[in-house]
């Protein structure tokens, strides 16, 4: 009797190890390290703040603020071909950007202003900003994309894996010229770019510190790394709807144009649909012209 | 799910010669700890990888045209109608006709009106049907156009995007859907979900923006439409089955569904970049010089 209760014991102990590691197989998946069980995967989850409120060092959703004592961005060390007039064109064209409402794209959507949703799934990171961004996916189970097929984006292409508690996130694939160039600290983004945020959770969870490296050798001289370190909104925090931006609104246009230069101004004018519909048409007109009548003019 | 694969187990432990259950057990345990070989579980059968992916919504999808017509009208016509109440007629009526507006979120829609005023011959003129005014909604609507979407589960919620500005969450943390008081409709509503088994995900929304619903519906912020995102078996396709129910409104409960196929393995997400300087985004038209 002893001995088949020993056995029964024994065969307990096993069903329960293989569940547990079942469970933990499950929970693992993705874009976790052996760590925690359900650390990226779970779906569920309906304790509501219990569970949501338990720390797990390898999840890192939730709603993210930036307060403005959070930054600490020291300034960029640029190669000399980055100028002044290099720099002023640049701030130019994200002039030209803000006065037509173009989304942020990164950096800037890292700090718009409002909280990030970043939830994680088994596959990938999502961050959704509440702002006039595109969303950033961020996948765990890929390479990059090949950079022949890959559409540049405002965001980047960005892939991610653990190191210990530390995700580490690659991005390349930059648009050349949608959203906003400049970097934090000086310097700008280009389509060579390369960003890699190191992101790691403290303060039991409260926390996210997000280390940003850039390095492009057409730009910095050395690789630019400023951080940002996110608070987690309350339990309550519902995500809102972003501020609009009409690029029509001419009171808003008067506003925004105010403090550019007048190079600015005159770029962010020229933009307009109107103004390069005239463009080409004055354009067609020189062609159409005969060749006296064009030279007299 | 693993409680059924606990079950399941013991009664083979308990028929099975006691030697090999101890070795089953534990090279099933070995096994059950092994991680994912590097790189990551697959998508859509594997990026790269062949291991299978679970019966869930979560991930990419492309809504599939089972007609073969291209069009989204054509589609939705094969629809069952809607079975309006009188009062669900009258809204209709005065709501608007047909479209979609119940259906398909707009983030960063804006836009102007079309320019329908004559012009002279030979004279350039623009058409503008999209401005790229961030609007500030900021979300998506009910229904997944071509685009189709991207579905990440996490443990507080399911959050959805499409290749555009705007999202959608489903909050599965078993909170219920507040008072619509609280706050102001919204054009995908406020959304509680959870899960069931087979790894459907149940949908429940309200507080919607007043409009149309596809297939002759309407929708208030008193409507609740549940919507059941159920995946195959081998998780590569999923239906979302919509039902619309407001007994103001519909004299049953008004369903439709769609289908969707999980995107091939090394599908990522596009992007929509709406530019208000870009004349293909303002569908500008400069004819051609009349002669």
């Amino acid at each position: 009797m002893k001995y088949w209760s020993g056995c029964r014991v024994a065969r307990i102990c096993l069903i329960c190890a293989a569940s547990v590691a079942m469970i933990a197989a499950q929970g693992g998946r993705g874009g976790t390290p052996a760590g925690p069980a359900g650390a990226s995967g779970g779906r569920g989850g309906r304790g509501g703040n219990a569970m949501a409120s338990a720390f797990d060092p390898h999840d890192l959703s939730g709603y993210w603020e930036l307060g403005p004592e959070n930054k600490s961005i020291p300034a960029a060390d640029l190669v000399p071909g980055v100028t002044k007039m290099v720099l002023d064109k640049v701030a130019l064209e994200d002039a030209v950007s803000l006065r037509w409402c173009r989304p942020l794209g990164l950096p800037a959507v890292m700090d718009n202003g409002r909280p990030l949703d970043i939830q994680q799934g088994k596959w990938e990171i999502l961050i959704a900003p509440e702002a006039n961004a595109s969303p950033r996916h961020i996948y765990f189970d890929r390479p990059h994309i090949d950079p022949n097929i890959f559409d540049p984006a405002s965001v980047g292409d960005s892939i991610a894996h653990w190191e210990g508690d530390t995700l580490i996130v690659d991005t390349v694939g930059f648009h050349p010229k949608d959203g906003r160039m400049a970097i934090p600290g000086g310097g700008f983004r280009t389509e060579k770019s390369h960003l890699v945020e190191r992101c790691k959770l403290l303060k039991s969870g409260a926390v996210l510190s997000v280390s940003f490296t850039w390095t492009d050798p057409k730009v910095f001289r050395t690789p630019h790394t400023y951080e940002f370190r996110y608070t987690k909104a309350g339990p309550g925090y519902e995500p809102r709807n972003g501020i609009p931006c009409d690029p029509f609104d001419p009171e808003r246009t008067e506003f925004i144009t105010r403090a550019f230069t007048p190079a600015q101004k005159a770029a962010a004018e020229a933009a307009s649909i109107e103004a390069k519909a005239a463009a080409a048409a004055k354009r067609a007109a020189a062609k159409s012209m005969p060749a006296k009548q064009a030279v007299a003019k | 799910m693993t409680t059924q694969k606990t079950r399941s187990l013991d009664h083979f432990m308990s028929n099975a010669f006691w030697p090999t259950r101890i070795i089953l057990a534990m090279s099933l345990t070995v096994a059950l700890f092994a991680q994912p070989p590097a790189g990551g579980q697959g998508r859509g059968g594997g990026r790269g990888q062949s291991a299978p992916v679970p019966p869930s919504p979560e991930g990419d999808w492309v809504r599939t045209d089972p007609i073969g017509s291209g069009s989204w009208d054509a589609l939705t016509k094969t629809f069952t109608p809607a079975s309006l109440t009188p009062e669900g007629a009258a809204l209709m009526q005065s709501g608007g006709r047909g479209g979609r507006g119940g259906g398909r979120g707009g983030a960063g829609g804006g836009g102007q009106a079309a320019d329908t005023t004559p012009h002279p011959v030979g004279v350039a003129y623009l058409v503008r049907q999209n401005s790229c005014t961030f609007n500030g909604g900021g979300q998506l609507g009910m229904e997944y156009d071509s685009e189709g979407f991207h579905m990440v589960v996490s443990k507080q919620e399911a959050l959805v995007v499409q290749e555009r500005n705007g999202s959608r969450r489903i909050y599965l943390d078993g909170r219920a859907i507040p008072d619509a008081s609280v706050r102001p409709p919204s054009s995908s509503g406020y959304s509680v979900g959870h899960f069931e088994a087979d790894g459907t995900l149940v949908v429940e929304t309200g507080d919607m923006t007043p409009g149309t619903v596809t297939a002759g519906g309407y929708r208030t912020a008193e409507t609740r439409a549940i919507q059941r995102y159920i995946p195959s078996p081998d998780g590569k396709h999923l239906r979302i089955v919509f039902t619309w129910v407001d007994p103001k409104i519909y004299q049953k409960p008004h369903t439709y569904e769609y289908t969707f196929d999980r995107m091939e393995p090394g599908s990522y997400a596009l992007e929509t970049f709406c530019d208000a300087t870009d004349p293909l985004w303002n569908q500008s038209i400069v004819p051609p010089e009349q002669r």
